[in-house]
């Protein structure tokens, strides 16, 4: 992908990924063919801070891990009344970086 | 060697996520199995239930979520009233199966340095979520909220 669409991705989707990763997307993406920048586009990524507003209003029926794709995590969450409460709690804390971690796991299924 | 390099990154990566699971459902279990325990000991079924509810949606609502009452319905299972137990909420059987076989198995799994319990939750979790799948559960699921909160309400 040439160096000015893999600036105006980086610099639309930076929010989406922790920080130290986006040299090496940097890297990935600019060895990436043309072929796959359609691809790119299709990929839906969460904004953390969404996530996050969910996990505070609705993280007890583990809507949030859902939003993710933590599927089994979620209906987990969900059947333990938000884990007892507490996981409901440590979600609020630990939710926005899985995002950014499964967001990252999305777009590295580009590459492989 | 690229690909070596690749498949061994994949496969400690794997091992990652399988350790992160195995802790978690660690702490959920040893969290409900304290929870449990406490409230056999310490607890009197007909006290005043929302004032002692772990459930943080029914102390801002005032509504019970899906699985409100599994906790009364996991204690009258270990004490074998099956009909009590489903009319406190019948999640308390899902909960309660789950709570049995999962510490079994992940012991095993560690003992035998296999990963069977990280590989059928991948699956299931696949299974999940398709869209066949899923929509029934959640339809179960809302069923049960919807009965919870006919039960619940005060």
């Amino acid at each position: 992908m040439d160096a000015q669409k893999v600036e105006m991705f980086l610099m639309a989707n930076s929010k989406y990924f922790e920080a130290h990763q986006l040299p090496y997307i940097h890297e990935q993406l600019s060895k990436m063919d043309e072929s796959r920048s359609l691809m790119l586009q299709t990929i839906e990524f969460r904004d953390p801070v969404t996530v996050l507003i969910v996990s505070i209003l609705v993280g007890q029926f583990g809507v949030d891990r859902f939003l993710i794709g933590d599927t089994g995590l979620g209906f987990a969450k969900l059947f333990t009344c938000g884990g007892l409460g507490i996981w409901t709690i440590v979600d609020w804390f630990l939710i926005m970086g899985r995002t950014r971690e499964t967001n990252f796991a999305k777009l590295m299924r580009l590459f492989y | 060697m690229k690909r070596t390099l690749q498949s061994s990154c994949a496969s400690s990566i794997d091992d990652m996520k399988r350790n992160k699971l195995y802790t978690s459902f660690g702490f959920l279990l040893i969290a409900g199995y304290t929870w449990l325990l406490w409230n056999l000991k310490y607890s009197d079924m007909q006290e005043n239930v929302t004032a002692h509810t772990i459930c943080l949606f029914r102390r801002f609502t005032g509504i019970p979520c899906p699985s409100c009452g599994s906790t009364h319905a996991l204690m009258a299972l270990s004490q074998g009233r099956f009909t009590d137990a489903i009319n406190y909420n019948p999640i308390g059987f899902v909960i309660g199966i789950a709570m049995l076989i999962i510490p079994i198995w992940i012991i095993a799994d560690l003992l035998m340095k296999k990963e069977s319990f990280y590989i059928v939750y991948r699956r299931l979790e696949q299974l999940l979520r398709k869209r066949w799948v899923a929509i029934p559960v959640i339809l179960l699921i809302a069923c049960n909220w919807i009965w919870n909160i006919y039960k619940f309400r005060y």
